[in-house]
């Protein structure tokens, strides 16, 4: 799944609209937005750190979150004193929590389409800031007021691999004339590259997820099994799951090798004891 | 078969997806203007330069993937702080030295061998290199006022894999050199005869070659130079006079593994007379199971990995009978050709 976290309303308009979300009352208080068919969910954070936490771990919370197949995209808009440009998107290498100094740093593993900046998450506007350029670097450095907390939540649920921070910049810390028509167009014109961006994460996910869940079933059902007919200790169990993990990957036949010794009336067993000394017998004749 | 596949559709994901080598380098503000940072960073002008202040901040965070950063993997540039010198393991052969070390001015290795230690003991794939080299030099003297030292320098990694970008062995081999009672041992799976055509010989300095057979090397030692390569570097090396050790360790388990290793064994007696080498030593795979708990959880589709090995006080090795018949059969072998006293055997402990 491919959850989005987005600050405000009208930055989240052009994703709703080209991902067909419908609004989903089940997560409230929180605002999200989702669609079960393209396996995406977009929470609407609200602005400001304690908003983005909150709202980030009380949806993930909620959700039957598999490892390794979902990702967590932070998109909104931010703002820079040294960006030359505004309108460019990029994606943060380096998130710092301004108020605490603390840094944190996705895992950049996947290609991405965008330019690479860091970003600073501040507790008030960037406009309202009295030293705009604390760094007095030449590289552009962003400011957002969600980035670095939705990170410390999300890092609950997800990898740093899983995690991506994508921001487009909108101002220079002048306001004026930033109107929610302004943000949604903003959104709106790198819309194509977004979307570019959240196919290939999906598109990964397809690829991991190919990890056959109908192989893993057989090999539970086997264990099960054997575990049962053999009397198995948890340290038996342990031993007797790794086995028959070791065959699965090596194509070693313990299917026909438990078949053959059900056979020759060696299994079920009757008691423990019995179980380990088939259990030997039943390592000898795989390896 | 079909986990097969799934290993392969794993492997495979497109190539696309990921970023280049060494796409992100990671620089602790402390050292960003050493000589050998700046040397470093002029290799790579395409990369991504992020300073950071402290190494652990990148290379220490919670949940990485190990496996999937070695498709990928970045590198950080760091200061190495405390322990500099480590006095060697228990596990680790210490080919009859009484005072075992070993250093890690490198940690994690480009190459990506399944079943390597590292994967289970570092919590990242990332490549971590400490650009104060002169500090371990300085740590190696001190110890050397007090007795002899034999220090392993390629331990945690594999330094000739990198050396012509980092270009540390040469270093290492430069202030051994200039230390009578140091041995250095260098310890490698590379294609590294342009380095050692370089290299004069010397008493105090040793190339160690881990040997395995093709099908190990092509189904778990991802990146690794190939059997004949390996052949070839020791050759050259011991035309060249150069101190030379051969490992059959770790050997790896598979089905056919006495056919395996009997025709990897003729392969190099075939080519090279072992007679020449300084010493052999044998030993299966071993591994703390601490670390193996972390590779299993990242690696479930490995059969190095996943084999029900046996736990003896919390190390992980081959049933008894699998040790036994690999590591006496290896060194049946070797024994028609060396004398035993050049065959170091890893003291094993059957239960």
């Amino acid at each position: 799944m491919i959850i989005l976290a987005m600050a405000i309303y009208c930055e989240a308009k052009p994703l709703i609209e080209k991902y067909r979300l419908k609004k989903d009352e089940s997560y409230m208080p929180f605002t999200v937005f989702a669609n079960e068919e393209k396996e995406i969910l977009l929470i609407i954070t609200g602005t400001g750190n304690a908003a983005a936490a909150s709202s980030v771990a009380g949806v993930c919370a909620k959700l039957d979150l598999k490892a390794d197949k979902n990702f967590l995209v932070n998109i909104g808009t931010c703002a820079s004193a040294s960006a030359s440009a505004s309108d460019e998107i990029y994606i943060c290498s380096k998130i710092t929590d301004e108020s605490s100094k603390r840094t944190f740093y996705p895992d950049m593993i996947y290609k991405n389409p965008f330019k690479e900046a860091e970003i600073i998450t501040s507790a008030v506007l960037f406009g309202n800031k009295n030293d705009k350029n604390p760094q007095n670097t030449s590289d552009t450095v962003l400011y957002d007021m969600e980035a670095a907390f939705v990170w410390q939540a999300g890092a609950y649920f997800f990898a740093p691999h899983e995690m991506s921070f994508v921001k487009i910049l909108s101002d220079n810390g002048d306001t004026e004339g930033i109107t929610p028509d302004y943000i949604t167009a903003l959104v709106e014109n790198h819309i194509n590259i977004i979307g570019e961006y959240i196919n290939r994460l999906r598109d990964i996910l397809d690829d991991i997820s190919c990890a056959g869940d109908e192989k893993a079933a057989k090999e539970k059902q086997l264990a099960d099994k054997l575990c049962r007919d053999l009397c198995c200790s948890k340290t038996m169990e342990y031993e007797l799951r790794q086995y028959i993990r070791y065959c699965f990957i090596e194509n070693i036949d313990i299917n026909g090798v438990v078949c053959k010794m059900y056979e020759e009336n060696m299994m079920p067993c009757n008691d423990k004891r019995e179980g380990k000394k088939r259990f030997e017998q039943l390592k000898s004749r795989l390896l | 078969m079909i986990r097969e596949k799934e290993k392969r559709d794993l492997n495979n994901l497109k190539a696309d997806y990921y970023n280049s080598f060494f796409s992100h380098i990671y620089v602790e503000k402390s050292v960003a203007d050493m000589p050998d940072t700046v040397r470093i960073l002029n290799k790579f002008p395409q990369s991504h330069i992020i300073y950071i202040d402290h190494y652990k901040d990148v290379f220490c965070r919670s949940r990485q993937s190990s496996v999937l950063q070695h498709r990928t993997q970045n590198l950080i540039i760091a200061k190495k702080e405390n322990n500099l010198v480590y006095a060697g393991a228990p596990v680790c052969q210490s080919f009859g030295n009484e005072h075992f070390y070993y250093t890690s001015c490198m940690m994690n290795c480009v190459f990506d061998c399944e079943y390597c230690y590292l994967k289970g003991m570092y919590p990242s794939g990332n490549v971590v290199l400490f650009v104060n080299l002169d500090d371990i030099f300085d740590e190696v003297y001190k110890l050397l006022q007090k007795h002899p030292v034999y220090l392993c320098v390629s331990y945690d990694t594999d330094l000739l894999a990198v050396e012509n970008i980092f270009g540390y062995t040469k270093k290492w081999v430069d202030f051994a050199e200039r230390h009578t009672d140091l041995k250095i041992e260098i310890r490698t799976k590379s294609s590294c005869e342009k380095f050692l055509k370089e290299i004069a010989p010397s008493d105090n300095i040793i190339f160690a070659f881990t040997m395995s057979p093709d099908e190990i090397i092509s189904k778990f030692e991802h990146k690794t130079a190939s059997l004949d390569s390996r052949i070839s570097c020791i050759e050259l090396a011991l035309d060249k006079g150069l101190k030379t050790r051969i490992a059959f360790d770790p050997m790896i388990y598979c089905k056919n593994w006495k056919s395996v290793y009997t025709d990897m064994f003729d392969k190099i007696t075939g080519r090279i007379d072992l007679n020449k080498l300084l010493d052999i030593s044998v030993g299966t795979f071993r591994i703390s199971a601490e670390y193996m708990k972390n590779m299993r959880k990242e690696e479930p589709f490995s059969a190095a990995v996943q084999f029900p090995y046996k736990n003896d006080n919390g190390y992980y090795h081959y049933p008894d009978e699998i040790m036994r018949d690999m590591e006496d059969y290896m060194v049946s072998l070797v024994s028609r050709y060396v004398e035993k006293d050049k065959i170091f055997l890893w003291e094993r402990q059957e239960k």
